[in-house]
């Protein structure tokens, strides 16, 4: 359904997924041909970010030209939520009930075209009784008005350790939030079947959830619904569960009026409506000796989690597992406050906490070294996480396969770190107006769902009687590059090449009950299950490809199309193989299965192991900031990764540049304005702005750390999707090297030109 | 009623807006791809030409030379009867037509790639820079890429891509055979559907004429501005002679109205280097193909990122109406947010600039959020002219300062006649204060503006020292 050939006709490209799309031939959710009838869908918002909504007529609306069909919550035929964890979020505002953000839907129209829905949407009447919004976290927590309880993590004494630290130091930071501003909005196409079934199409990071909640809202079972998923046109957690509400009110129209649906979100709703990063606000104080080592560390954030839970509560418990960095702190004692605001209700945004809390604890090291007058890189040095001791963090799981202090030895070497520094105190004694910063800034990142159950994955392998392999697993392919990787791993196991190996798009029919493809562990669940599946066929041919070798016993081997006997030297090919087998009526379809058991943590002792293992890496950025404009060139920027062996190396780059510069526009350029009432005012890309090609650093140098495989995962390679974002803080962090100011993110050039009028 | 009439991926479309289930006379380029043809490779994206992703090839044929022009577009900004009379190629085009091969197959080499909803526009804006010859390095492939964002690749395997095609053997374009264009018509072409026209005046005359029929109609070139949202009736003026004249003389330099802003970069970049980067952060490539110089200026927008040019060059407007032509000089031209000094029937023809005075020093300088695609926090065009060390003459003209791009009168008058020293610079910019109250929006506070145009005064004289010294 996404990958017609056509044009590109040359075999060496053609198997390429990328080849579609750089022919304009991928058919994302707005290009599917559809079917006849098929209904637009069209979504009508709250226009307060809080008021009751007193009284609710789309009579008029439902006589509109055009118009299938307007739904209110009184129509859904099953309960009226779709909240992912804590049950405070309704598919549609009741008549009654207060909107807990401007653009919360109350009503969905189905129409011939969006224009008559537009116009049906204009014909509802409503009474509103405005209430005062909450706006900013300060608010909410002079109101203590959280989601959840605030969420503490304590290890040892702090407060007494702090007493009588040599060096105390106190410190803030506040960050913005960021839009995910994946290119293809939310999307969903919503089927009417026979027998009462539902096909979904949809653009979803988590085609489980959004077939869970169609399944509830219209009182229908699982097996009723499914959900396919094609290419997403970019993802970053923001189709985890931002993606549930267009196919929850295509399933809903769809159902109400027997006719496909389609649900594309215009831009700027999409911009007003779903959910983005978590912004903060942060207070700490560390305690100190002269060498700079953290002795005690206190720290208070409070995130804007918007009006409902979403999955803020496990953002934050992610957060408060990073809170260390990659440092080893002996006494610490953070405290997270999850607060409800009237906006968007922040959500999974690639890091997932993570940035947050590193932009924190990196912070506290920079002041730390710049209290003593030392360089921060050196005071990194004495708070890494050591290999025999000091190897455990707050919450007791034991660091392994420690590279930090290799990977900063690496990339000091590699930047000339210190005669770096000297060249640029030259530079700064010379100029009045520019100035050049640096700074290095390590990564550690943990791995895996923190909720145990979600760390499993189904996989299904099917071989064609001619030698072709289908396979089906339970990720979603939004760019990262998990279907090619795949099909490496599925190569690399039967040795087929990878021109016989296909991968279907992901339903929730073949392959039920997935995880979010998130936390970066797409490759690690599919690839570990995929594997056990290609396991298990091997067992079951191997007698079968001996038998035909003429052999009894022997080892075999599975590489270059051919299954074969080394010692004996002959094999039989792959394709005879499977012609044979199917002809012996042995079945060539099987299906894997992989979970990462005793994961998770004791909510009451607030320690066990919530990851698998850790990425680490480290980053160094060197910059060059104009004082009078704000504007700033990345003269360098050294990358040393760890992917432990990557099942695709070209992959694994992409993904470090690109998460390295969607960090950048977190840390320098993407500035959300919510205006007084409650209104997102930057809801366009002409007053919300990305990197474009202009902010690529000029010398780029990312290298991946060799010489440490991941024995626990997947041939041997470690998860690359979030971790490398964290390294942007460098970039941040050497601005503020270079005017010798803290600075608050987004660091934009409004912020950078600051110092120069504060000195004045 | 005429026929549009223009060329697709090599095939002739003659469309009739008068006939049921045409589309809309109003209806983008991109959405005709899109829900007319059914070609889904153009993606939609922003919607409002700031990413790039409907990034469309149109060519067109000189009259006089019959040479073929390309050039690059955002379709979500062009509307359909833009296209008459040209050959429009899209990301589907047959090989024959429009040779993407080698570009796609640099973009897989490098995996430029990720999700692929930016790769049709992008692999189009890249085969644009090959195939008008643009030189392979850094800043150039920047300058063409500029105008396609990407959210996954984080740029660097794009611009690996890029660079790599200049060892590339197979040269994009080298097959390629020559395009089909209607036939040439120089007389009006009038477009109706139910109550809307879209007419393209041929000669200034019949621009009169139509003009006293629709008083009301939007009058449009380039229409980058308002393409998205404006649904009436249209006057087209790009096909008016004069508006596209370019005429260079011992004095001035004059450029029709309608020359769009590559056009502006290359003629005046010719004369007055200093522009060129200025200009080049205006929009993106694709924007500077379609917009026009006299609708920036027409806009009356309080940033309008030519009026400081203008402004310091103290330009003439010349402006012609039913009652015959008259000059305006530039700091009389916007006289308040979004009004400016045309009257009812009345066009801005042409803008005469001076040649450079041999004494004179140019500064510009755009501040937005992010170096293009952006639209100005504040802009300034300085000039001065030196005797020796002192000022003798100056202007400080300033974009989004006030309702109206405006010269800072006190501070031009405090530095003229005195030392130009970074001192003077200094006392100078305080004088800003006097002149301005600026506002805060989206694009940056009122102290934030006001900081910005102080400091431009000492980024004035680090510019000129750094030239000078």
């Amino acid at each position: 359904m996404n990958h017609t050939p056509g044009i590109m006709t040359e075999p060496d490209l053609i198997q390429y997924r990328e080849a579609a799309h750089l022919s304009g031939e991928t058919r994302y959710i707005p290009d599917m041909e559809l079917y006849r009838g098929t209904l637009t869908g069209y979504a009508v918002s709250s226009p307060h970010a809080k008021a009751r909504l007193e009284h609710l007529d789309v009579s008029l609306a439902r006589t509109s030209p055009g118009v299938a069909a307007v739904l209110t919550a009184n129509d859904i035929p099953g309960p009226n939520t779709m909240a992912p964890v804590i049950d405070d979020e309704p598919c549609l505002l009741p008549e009654g009930g207060t909107c807990g953000y401007m653009g919360q839907v109350v009503c969905i129209i189905a129409a011939d075209t969006l224009e008559n829905a537009k116009k049906a949407a204009s014909l509802i009447e409503w009474q509103w009784k405005v209430l005062d919004p909450v706006l900013t976290v300060e608010e909410a927590m002079k109101n203590e008005d959280f989601l959840f309880k605030p969420l503490r993590l304590k290890r040892g004494d702090p407060a007494h350790v702090m007493e009588n630290a040599p060096f105390r130091k106190k410190g803030s930071l506040e960050a913005g939030g960021q839009e995910h501003y994946y290119f293809e909005t939310q999307a969903a196409y919503a089927v009417p079947l026979h027998q009462g079934g539902l096909l979904i199409r949809s653009s979803t990071q988590n085609p489980t959830d959004n077939q869970r909640f169609a399944t509830s809202l219209l009182g229908l079972k699982a097996s009723d619904v499914e959900v396919q998923v094609g290419f997403l046109g970019g993802g970053f957690g923001g189709k985890q569960t931002q993606a549930t509400w267009t196919v929850a009110w295509s399933a809903l129209l769809a159902w109400k009026t027997k006719k496909p649906v389609l649900f594309i979100m215009e831009r700027d709703q999409d911009f007003r409506l779903t959910g983005k990063r978590h912004p903060f606000k942060a207070h700490w104080e560390a305690g100190f000796d002269h060498q700079g080592r953290i002795l005690a560390l206190e720290i208070s954030m409070s995130y804007d989690c918007g009006w409902c839970n979403d999955v803020s509560i496990a953002v934050l418990h992610h957060s408060l597992f990073h809170m260390d960095g990659a440092y080893y702190i002996p006494h610490i004692d953070s405290v997270l406050y999850g607060c409800r605001t009237n906006k968007p209700s922040n959500t999974a945004f690639r890091g997932f906490g993570v940035p947050q809390a590193i932009s924190v604890i990196e912070s506290v090291i920079t002041q730390i070294a710049q209290t003593l007058g030392k360089d921060s890189a050196n005071v990194r040095w004495k708070n890494y996480y050591g290999i025999r001791k000091n190897n455990r963090t707050p919450y007791n799981m034991l660091v392994e396969h420690n590279i930090l202090r290799a990977a900063h030895r690496q990339i000091v070497q590699k930047s000339d770190y210190f005669g770096l520094r000297k060249k640029i105190n030259a530079f700064n004694k010379k100029n009045t107006f520019k100035k050049q910063g640096l700074a290095l800034v390590p990564g550690k990142f943990g791995i895996s769902f923190n909720e145990s159950f979600f760390n499993q994955a189904g996989a299904l392998i099917n071989i064609y009687r001619d030698g072709s392999v289908l396979i089906h697993h339970p990720g979603t392919e939004m760019g990262q590059g998990l279907h090619d990787k795949m099909r490496t791993v599925v190569h690399r196991e039967l040795g087929v090449s990878t021109d016989f190996i296909r991968v279907a798009d992901t339903s929730t029919s073949i392959i039920p009950n997935t995880t979010s493809t998130a936390a970066s562990t797409g490759t690690d669940f599919s690839g570990a299950a995929l594997k056990d599946a290609c396991d298990k066929l091997k067992k079951r041919l191997n007698p079968i490809a001996l038998k035909m070798m003429g052999l009894e016993k022997g080892k075999v081997v599975w590489e270059n199309n051919t299954v074969s006997c080394k010692e004996a030297g002959t094999g039989v090919p792959f394709k005879e193989l499977s012609f044979h087998s199917y002809m012996i009526l042995e079945s060539l379809s099987e299906k894997g299965f992989y979970k990462r058991e005793n994961i998770g943590f004791n909510l009451d002792t607030m320690t066990g192991r919530p990851y698998w293992y850790y990425v680490m890496g480290s980053s160094v950025a060197h910059v060059e900031l104009n004082l009078l404009t704000g504007q700033f060139r990345i003269l360098d920027m050294w990358i040393l990764h760890d992917c432990g062996e990557p099942v695709d190396k070209g992959i694994d780059m992409g993904q470090i540049h690109g998460a390295f510069m969607q960090g950048l526009g977190w840390c320098t350029l993407e500035k959300l304005i919510t205006g007084k009432n409650g209104r997102l005012e930057t809801y366009s890309l002409d007053n919300y702005k990305i990197p474009g090609i202009y902010e690529l650093p000029e010398n780029f140098h990312i290298e991946l750390f060799q010489g440490n495989p991941e024995p626990l995962n997947i041939h041997n390679t470690r998860a690359i999707g979030e971790p490398p974002l964290i390294y942007a803080l460098s970039v941040w962090l050497a601005l503020q090297d270079a005017r010798g100011t803290t600075l608050p993110i987004p660091a934009t050039r409004e912020e950078l030109i600051k110092p120069l009028y504060n000195e004045e | 009623m005429d026929i549009l009439r223009f060329y697709l991926n090599g095939d002739l479309r003659e469309i009739d807006f008068s006939a049921k289930e045409s589309p809309p006379l109003y209806c983008s380029v991109l959405h005709y791809l899109r829900k007319y043809e059914k070609l889904t490779g153009t993606k939609e994206v922003c919607g409002r030409g700031d990413c790039g992703a409907c990034t469309v090839i149109l060519a067109s044929k000189d009259t006089v030379s019959g040479r073929e022009k390309r050039f690059s577009v955002d379709s979500c900004l062009m509307r359909l009867p833009q296209l008459h009379g040209k050959h429009l190629l899209t990301i589907e085009a047959p090989d024959q037509y429009l040779n993407t091969r080698a570009v796609k197959k640099a973009f897989l080499k490098e995996r430029a790639s990720q999700c692929g909803f930016c790769s049709p526009g992008m692999v189009l804006s890249t085969y644009i820079h090959v195939k008008n010859q643009i030189p392979f390095n850094r800043e150039d492939i920047q300058r063409s890429l500029s105008g396609n964002l990407c959210r996954c690749s984080g740029y660097q395997a794009i611009m690996d891509a890029a660079l790599f095609l200049e060892k590339c053997p197979e040269i994009p374009g080298k097959k390629e055979l020559p395009l089909a264009f209607p036939e040439p018509e120089s007389k009006m072409l009038l477009f109706k559907q139910d109550d809307l026209v879209y007419v393209i005046p041929s000669t200034l005359q019949e621009f009169y004429r139509v003009r006293k029929t629709w008083p009301v109609a939007r009058i449009a070139a380039g229409f980058t501005g308002s393409c998205m949202d404006y649904k009436s009736s249209v006057i087209d003026i790009s096909h008016i002679p004069e508006l596209t004249h370019v005429k260079v003389t011992d004095t001035h330099i004059t450029l029709g109205a309608a020359c769009n802003f590559e056009t502006m970069k290359k003629e005046l970049g010719s004369l007055f280097p200093y522009m060129m980067p200025y200009l080049d952060e205006f929009a993106s490539l694709q924007v500077r193909n379609q917009a026009t110089l006299g609708g920036n200026i027409a806009d009356g927008s309080p940033v309008g990122d030519t009026m400081p040019l203008c402004l310091a060059h103290d330009a003439v407007f010349l402006v012609a109406g039913p009652h015959g032509t008259r000059s305006i000089e530039a700091r009389r031209f916007t006289t308040g947010y979004r009004q400016v000094a045309l009257k009812p029937g009345e066009l801005i023809l042409a803008v005469e600039f001076p040649r450079q005075d041999e004494d004179a020093f140019y500064f510009a300088h755009k501040q937005a959020r992010r170096r293009n695609m952006d639209i100005s926090s504040v802009s300034f065009v300085a000039r001065v002219n030196l005797r020796g060390k002192t000022c003798r003459d100056i202007r400080l003209a300033y974009g989004g300062m006030a309702a109206v791009p405006t010269r800072s009168m006190n501070a031009e008058r405090f530095l003229k006649g005195k030392i130009f020293s970074l001192n003077n610079c200094r006392k100078a910019s305080a004088l800003l204060e006097k002149d301005f109250t600026p506002l805060s929006d989206v694009r940056g506070s009122a102290t934030y503006r006001m900081d910005v145009a102080k400091n431009m005064l000492l980024l004035l004289y680090e510019s000129y020292t750094g030239n000078h010294d």
